[in-house]
C-alpha cells in the first residue's frame, strides 16, 4: 500500500529573489511525475529539504500554468533557511496537493476583489492567474495589494503585468514611509486603501490573505462597507506537519486546517475559536 | 501537621484581607480527597481549602518562573508583577534563594510562608508556618543508593544508567516540574541546530538527561520532584543529588543555603585558577 | 461465536504455547507491555502499566523513509512495511483495547496509514477484565466497562471458582481459540450469567463517575478553564501515557549525507507544539489544556463520532500536579 508520508522528488528549476527575505522557487517534476498530477488554486503542499525538514507552503502558481509547482518562502527558521540555500538543480521533496481550495466555481459570474498584504499575495496569485486564464467567467477583477515598503512587494514583474492588464484593476500601496522616489502607487495601509475604493458588496466576493493585523482591519473595513461574512474568503496559516489530518497540530475547533482549510470563509472562521 | 494547616490558613486569610498579596500559592486536597495538588487562592473566603500534609511535595517555586509566567492577569493587572505568598518547603526555600540569585523575580513581590526542618537555608521566611522533621530514613536510602552506584566500576555504572535512560519517553515532566528549568528556549527544543534529536533513542535520551543534569549542577534544590514525577521510574534524584555532592566538594557551595554566596558555576573571579575563563 | 472457559491454571501454559508460535506481548511490570519469552514474565496486577499498548501500533519512533544525498542527487528509500510478525497482546485492559477502534478512525481518515493497519492486522488482542478497578479509573463514564469487549478479539473474565470466562468477539479471536482448543472448554448459561453479574458488580465499584451523556462543553471563553488548569506544568505525561492520544511530529534525523525521516510522538500540551515565527496561537498553559480537553471530548467526536478517551485514568494517576480529568469534565460539561 502507498506510503502516505513519502514525498515525490522534484528539482529546483528556478529561484527568484522577491525581497530581502522572500524567494520564489519553481520546481520541476522528475521522471514524468507531472502525469496525472492536478491541483486547485488554494491548495498547499508539504515541501522538504531532506535532512532539514518539511514545512507547508501554498502552491503559488495557477493550475492553468505548468507543469511545475511554485512556492514563495520567507526565511524565518530552520527549514526555510535550508530552502534559501538551494540552487537550481537541487532536489526537494513535495507531498500534496492537500487541503480545500478556493471555491472558484462559486465565484463565477461575480465581481472579485483580491486583497493581499506582503507575502500573503502568494496563495492569492494562484487564484488570480487562474481567474485571469478563465477571464470570461468572472465579472470585475480588482487587486488591492500592499507591503511595508517598495522593497517588500513580491512578484514585482507580475504587479506591472496586472497593472497593465485591461481585465484587472490593480491598486498597489505601501505603508506610510515605505515609498521611494520612483513609487507611483498609493501610500497607505491596505485596509485604508481598500476602503477608499468603496467596492460594492453587490454580487462580490473578497479573497484576502496577509499578516494577521492587516486581516483584522480589512475585515473591519469590509464590515463597514456591508459585506457579509459569507462573501469574504481567506486562507489560514497554521503550523503543520503531516498535512493529512493526523498529527493534530493544525486542529482549531472541530476543523483541521489541512483538511477543512486552509481556505475558509469568514463566516466559517467566526464559528472557530480564535486560535490562529 | 494540623497546626501547620491552621497557620497557613491564618496567614493566607490575613494577607489576602489586607490585600498585601494577590495570590497565595500552597496546597489543597485533590478531587479524591487524598492526593494533594498545588492551590492558587486569591479570595479570603477560599483559604480553608489550603492544607499541609506529608503528601505535599511539589516545589511551588516553579510557578514563579518561566517564559509565559503561570500567574495571569486574573491575579493582577497584566502590567504589574503579581504579589505572591508562597508556602515553601525546605527545598522550595532553597530554590527561592537560588532563583533570587539568578534574578528571576523580586524579593519584594514574595511573602514566604516557610516550613523549615532545621537544615540550612539562605532565607528567613517572612512567616514560619511550620517545623517538620527531616525524613532521615529517606535520606539514608538515597545515600545508600548513591553509594552503591559509586561503588560500581565505570563500565557497570554506565550500563546501569543506560538501562535507566533507555526507558525515557521524553515527556519532559522532569523539566516541567523543576523551578530551575525556566529557559525560554530549552536546549532540547532548539532546532538551529538540533542539539538533541526528538526521538527517544538511547543516545538522544542520554543527551537530554545528562545535559539537564549539567544545567542543574550548582543550582538544584534537591526537592526530588523530578524523581517523583517520572512516569517510567528513572531515579533522577540519584544524579542530581550526586552532583550536589560534587559541587560541595569542589566549591564548598550548597545552592540555596547562603544568599551571599556566588553561584558556584555561574560566577567567576578574574583570578580564577582555570586559564580559559580569564 | 460460542463462549468458552479457561481454567486459570491453564493461562500460563496457554501463553507459553503461544510464545512457541508467535510473538507475545504482555504487562511485565508497572511500566509497560513488553515482548515476553516465557509466561513467567507476565505480571497481572491491579495496577495497569504506565505506558499503554498504543505503541504496538503507533510506535513512539517510526521511520517513514530514508534518504541519501550525493551532490545534488537524492535517493529515497522506504523502509519496507513493518515486518510485523503475528503477535498476541495478552493481559490487555479492556480500556486499552477499546482505544484501538477509537484511533483506527483517525489513521484511516481519507489517507490510510498503511504501517499502522499492518500492525493492527497482525495483532490479536486478548484482554483480561478488571476485577479491581483503580480509584482513578472512569471507563464507565465514557461508555466503557471493566469487562468491555470493544477492541478485543478475546475477553477473559475471571470467574469465582478458578475459571476465566472467554468471550469470543471476532474472527481473529475464534481462530486463536480453534488453534489452541486443547486449553479451552465450552461455557454454559450459568457461567455466562455469572460473567454478566460480575461485570455489573465491577461497574458499580467505580464510584467516582461523571455523567457524560449530555456532554456540552462549557463556553470556550469561560473563565473556568483557567482555574481548572492553573497548576498544569505543560509536560507530556498525560498525552504520552494516554491510549488514545496520537499527535505526532515529523523530523529528519541523520547526518548531512543520509538520514531518516521519522515520526515521533508529540503533545499539544507542549509550548512548542503550535508555535511558529508568526506567533503562538495558544499562549498560556490553560489554553493548551483547554485544547486537549475540547479535542478529546468535542472536536474528535464531531469529526469521528467517538470520544477520544477510554477512561483509563492514567492522566489522573500520573499527572505531576494531579489535575483530575473527572473534576474538569464535571466542571465543563455544561
Amino acid at each position: 500500500m502507498e506510503n502516505i508520508y513519502k514525498p515525490r522528488l522534484m528539482t529546483v528549476d528556478n529561484v527568484t529573489q522577491e525581497t530581502s527575505d522572500v524567494k520564489t522557487f519553481r520546481l520541476a517534476f522528475n521522471n514524468g511525475g507531472e502525469e496525472g498530477f492536478t491541483f486547485e488554486a488554494g491548495q498547499f503542499g508539504l515541501f522538504s529539504v531532506f535532512g532539514q525538514g518539511e514545512a507547508p507552503f501554498g502552491i503559488a502558481n495557477s493550475p492553468t500554468r505548468g507543469p511545475y509547482i511554485e512556492c514563495s518562502i520567507k526565511e524565518v527558521g530552520k527549514v526555510t533557511r535550508a530552502f534559501h540555500d538551494l540552487n537550481p538543480g537541487d532536489k526537494v521533496g513535495f507531498r500534496g496537493p492537500y487541503g480545500r481550495s478556493f471555491p472558484i466555481e462559486e465565484m463565477r459570474g461575480k465581481n472579485l476583489v483580491f486583497v493581499g498584504g506582503g507575502i500573503g499575495l502568494a496563495p492569492l496569485r494562484s487564484l488570480l492567474w487562474n481567474c485571469i486564464d478563465r477571464r470570461d467567467e468572472f465579472r470585475d477583477i480588482t487587486l488591492v495589494y500592499g507591503a511595508r515598503s517598495v522593497a517588500d512587494l513580491v512578484y514585482k514583474p507580475e504587479l506591472e503585468e496586472w497593472t497593465a492588464m485591461e481585465g484587472v484593476e490593480t491598486v498597489l500601496t505601501v505603508d506610510p514611509g515605505g515609498e521611494d522616489e520612483s513609487w507611483t502607487g498609493e501610500v497607505g495601509f491596505v485596509p485604508t486603501v481598500l476602503e477608499a475604493l468603496q467596492p460594492s458588496p453587490e454580487n462580490t466576493t473578497v479573497i484576502t490573505c496577509g499578516p494577521p493585523i492587516m486581516i483584522k482591519f480589512v475585515l473591519l473595513s469590509l464590515a463597514n462597507m456591508h459585506f457579509e461574512p459569507e462573501q469574504i474568503i481567506t486562507t489560514l496559516e497554521m503550523k503543520m506537519k503531516c498535512g493529512l489530518g493526523k498529527c493534530g497540530r493544525c486542529n482549531i475547533g472541530p476543523a483541521y486546517v489541512c483538511k477543512h482549510g486552509p481556505v475558509f470563509s469568514y463566516a466559517e472562521l467566526q464559528a472557530l475559536p480564535e486560535e490562529y | 501537621m494540623e497546626a501547620i494547616t491552621e497557620n497557613i490558613r491564618r496567614e493566607a486569610r490575613r494577607l489576602l484581607e489586607e490585600e498585601a498579596v494577590d495570590v497565595v500559592i500552597g496546597y489543597q486536597l485533590g478531587w479524591d480527597g487524598v492526593e494533594t495538588v498545588p492551590a492558587f487562592v486569591d479570595q479570603p473566603a477560599e483559604v480553608d481549602k489550603l492544607v499541609y500534609n506529608e503528601r505535599c511535595t511539589h516545589n511551588l517555586a516553579k510557578y514563579l518562573v518561566g517564559r509565559e509566567g503561570y500567574l495571569t492577569s486574573r491575579f493582577r493587572p497584566s502590567d504589574q508583577a503579581v504579589r505572591v505568598a508562597l508556602v515553601a518547603l525546605p527545598a522550595t526555600l532553597r530554590a527561592v534563594v537560588a532563583l533570587l540569585r539568578e534574578y528571576q523575580f523580586d524579593r519584594a513581590d514574595l511573602t514566604v510562608l516557610g516550613i523549615v526542618d532545621g537544615t540550612p537555608v539562605g532565607l528567613e521566611p517572612d512567616v514560619e508556618v511550620g517545623r517538620i522533621e527531616v525524613d532521615t530514613a529517606k535520606e539514608e536510602q538515597i545515600r545508600a543508593q548513591i553509594d552503591e552506584l559509586d561503588g560500581m566500576s565505570l563500565a557497570e555504572r554506565r550500563e546501569w544508567w543506560r538501562q535507566q535512560f533507555s526507558k525515557c519517553i521524553r515527556c519532559y515532566a522532569c523539566r516541567q516540574v523543576c523551578p530551575f528549568c525556566y529557559c525560554e528556549q530549552c536546549i532540547a527544543d532548539e532546532n538551529q541546530p538540533q542539539w538533541i534529536e526528538r526521538s527517544p533513542s538511547l543516545w538522544n535520551n542520554m543527551g537530554w538527561n545528562l545535559i539537564r543534569a549539567y544545567h542543574l549542577t550548582g543550582r538544584c534544590s534537591d526537592c526530588g520532584e523530578c524523581d517523583r514525577v517520572c512516569p517510567v521510574g528513572i531515579p533522577l534524584r540519584l544524579i542530581n543529588s550526586r552532583m550536589l555532592d560534587e559541587v560541595e566538594a569542589a566549591f564548598a557551595f550548597v545552592p540555596g543555603t547562603d544568599p551571599e554566596a556566588e553561584p558556584a558555576l555561574a560566577a567567576f573571579q578574574p583570578d580564577d585558577t582555570a586559564g580559559f575563563i580569564r | 461465536m460460542e463462549a468458552r472457559l479457561l481454567d486459570r491454571k491453564q493461562l500460563s501454559p496457554l501463553v507459553d504455547a503461544l510464545i512457541a508460535d508467535c510473538e507475545v506481548i504482555a504487562p511485565v511490570d508497572e511500566s509497560s507491555y513488553h515482548l515476553i519469552e516465557s509466561a513467567s514474565e507476565m505480571q497481572l496486577t491491579q495496577l495497569k502499566p504506565a505506558k499503554s499498548p498504543k505503541e504496538l501500533v503507533f510506535p513512539q519512533r517510526e521511520v517513514l523513509l530514508r534518504y541519501a544525498l550525493a551532490g545534488d542527487d537524492v535517493t529515497l528509500d522506504e523502509p519496507p512495511p513493518p515486518a510485523v510478525a503475528d503477535r498476541v497482546l495478552i493481559g490487555t485492559r479492556p480500556c486499552d483495547a477499546a482505544a484501538f477502534p477509537v484511533i483506527d478512525a483517525l489513521f484511516g481518515w481519507d489517507d490510510v496509514d498503511a504501517a499502522y493497519f499492518e500492525r493492527r492486522e497482525h495483532t490479536t488482542v486478548v484482554s483480561i477484565a478488571c476485577d479491581q478497578p483503580c480509584d482513578t479509573c472512569f471507563c464507565t463514564s465514557v461508555g466503557g466497562s471493566p469487562a468491555g469487549i470493544e477492541g478485543s478479539d478475546l475477553l477473559l473474565t475471571p470467574l469465582g471458582e478458578g475459571d476465566y470466562h472467554v468471550q469470543v468477539i471476532s474472527e481473529r479471536g475464534q481462530s486463536l481459540v480453534d488453534r489452541y482448543e486443547r486449553f479451552f472448554r465450552a461455557s454454559d448459561q450459568a457461567h455466562n450469567r455469572e460473567r454478566a453479574l460480575l461485570e455489573d458488580e465491577w461497574r458499580a465499584a467505580i464510584e467516582q463517575t461523571v455523567d457524560l451523556n449530555e456532554i456540552e462543553m462549557a463556553d470556550f471563553e469561560s473563565p473556568v478553564w483557567e482555574t481548572l488548569a492553573q497548576a498544569c506544568v505543560d509536560c507530556g505525561i498525560c498525552t504520552f501515557l494516554c491510549p488514545t492520544c496520537h499527535c505526532f511530529d515529523i523530523q529528519d534525523e541523520g547526518d548531512p549525507n543520509h538520514g531518516e525521516r521519522v515520526r515521533v510522538w508529540d503533545a499539544c500540551t507542549f509550548y512548542e507544539y503550535t508555535r511558529t515565527h508568526a506567533g503562538q496561537p495558544r499562549p498560556m498553559h490553560y489554553r493548551r489544556y483547554r485544547q486537549r480537553i475540547m479535542h478529546k471530548f468535542r472536536y474528535y467526536p464531531e469529526n469521528m463520532g467517538k470520544v477520544l478517551c477510554v477512561g483509563c485514568g492514567r492522566c489522573i494517576q500520573y499527572c505531576p500536579v494531579r489535575i483530575d480529568l473527572r473534576a474538569v469534565l464535571e466542571a465543563v460539561k455544561g
